[in-house]
């Protein structure tokens, strides 16, 4: 399964791709902003999507809104990873129809539990 | 009470009762009393209208003068204000002052971005070791925990992430006080220095116009924001109802739990060097000056 991960600090992205690859997931595209990731999940299937939402010039909660938007993309597994930790950031995320939300800093533990959570088939 | 006013008295009285005594006099002292009763309290009336109005032109008179008092004292805080800022050398302005400390803290997000990088480098260099181990035949426990706390300095480096977020937000609220100074000096006839042109020239919009921008704010700081247990609970359902019950996370609350603690036996520290002469203090050294420091 491939996974795009989405952030606009190449750290953070490094340290998603590593974390995934320990878990298992090694085929992993990044993007460092919504616009470049749309680009991406238009141009070929992804399994699942992990992004962050402060980026410029187009943001996760905007990607998120585009790919729910779009007939091809709308069910693909989203997680936001992010530092934006306010109760309304949350909400807007869910209602925007995000199927995980990690608050940075985090660890590989609760990256894993989530991307479990939200795979077919892996829940718990 | 005199004689004359108890004899005044005793004639008003046999007077109100003779006409009492008949039912024309009686109607007539009704209305007499009626009618002193109406005038008393006309003249009651017209006594409080000329008090009111007495004490509402005072208070008219009070509001005015505090309101002339207010007027005046914001004349003299904007002159002020002006002319401390006409006296502003525009090498010693605000504005060359901020470009300086937004270069630092741009400064500074680079370098913890190459120095996270490097930590990141010899975490990934060291689990490839760790594998290798594996592979050979070490202790698989060892190579584990080697593994385990690799990753977690991996995850520690994350701070850059967060760190570079507030460092920019501190940037763009000094650029926004480059705008804002710029434009006092601009109103007020200071001569801009080129400094200031290409600030006002830069490209920078405080007001982000994006459809979410009104809920980017960056990381919380300590006290606010929701724990990931909290985000948990509000994606498990009544995300709207629990908006409401939902308190700031205690201290430390949503912070990776650590792992547990290496297993591995510490190396015995390392023997104390000798200690080099100190140089002076504020005495700037060169690089063959700090090997010596480190060789002596």
């Amino acid at each position: 399964m491939k996974v795009l991960v989405v952030d606009d600090y190449s750290t953070m992205r490094r340290i998603i791709r590593n974390l995934l690859g320990q878990i298992g997931y090694t085929d992993v595209e990044e993007a460092d902003n919504g616009d470049s990731a749309f680009e991406k999940l238009k141009a070929e299937p992804f399994g699942l999507v992990i992004s962050d939402w402060n980026m410029e010039p187009v943001s996760g909660y905007e990607l998120l809104q585009r790919v729910r938007a779009d007939d091809t993309l709308k069910s693909t597994p989203f997680i936001m990873v992010t530092a934006e930790s306010k109760t309304e950031n949350v909400i807007a995320a869910k209602k925007a129809g995000v199927d995980n939300y990690i608050v940075k800093p985090f660890n590989a533990a609760t990256l894993e539990a989530k991307i479990n959570s939200v795979l077919p088939g892996k829940a718990a | 009470m005199t004689a004359a006013s108890r004899s005044s008295a005793e004639r008003f009285d046999k007077i109100r009762d003779a006409l009492l005594a008949t039912e024309e006099g009686r109607w007539f002292y009704a209305a007499l009393l009626a009618r002193l009763q109406s005038q008393d309290t006309d003249r009651l009336l017209a006594a409080i209208a000329e008090a009111k109005d007495a004490i509402l032109e005072r208070s008219e008179d009070t509001r005015g003068q505090i309101f002339h008092a207010e007027l005046a004292e914001m004349a003299r805080t904007i002159q002020r204000a002006r002319v401390e800022i006409s006296q502003i050398r525009m090498d010693d302005a605000p504005p060359s002052r901020i470009i300086a400390a937004t270069e630092e803290l741009d400064a500074i997000v680079t370098a913890t971005e190459r120095a996270t990088s490097d930590i990141l480098s010899a975490s990934e260099r060291i689990q490839a070791a760790a594998d290798k181990l594996r592979k050979a035949g070490a202790q698989a426990e060892l190579c584990d925990e080697i593994d385990a706390q690799s990753t977690e300095i991996m995850m520690a480096c994350s701070f850059q992430d967060i760190t570079g977020q507030r460092t920019t937000k501190v940037v763009n609220l000094l650029r926004y006080l480059e705008q804002r100074v710029n434009s006092m000096l601009a109103v007020w006839g200071q001569t801009k220095g080129a400094g200031a042109s290409d600030l006002a020239r830069a490209d920078f919009n405080p007001l982000d116009t994006r459809p979410d921008a009104h809920l980017m704010t960056g990381p919380a700081r300590e006290g606010e924001g929701v724990s990931q247990d909290q985000v948990d609970r509000m994606l498990g359902g009544g995300a709207e109802e629990m908006a409401e019950e939902v308190a700031p996370p205690a201290s430390g609350a949503g912070e990776p739990e650590p792992k547990a603690r290496s297993q591995v036996p510490a190396a015995p520290a390392p023997a104390e060097p000798a200690a080099p002469e100190a140089p002076a203090e504020g005495e700037a050294l060169n690089q063959d000056d700090i090997a010596n420091l480190f060789a002596a």
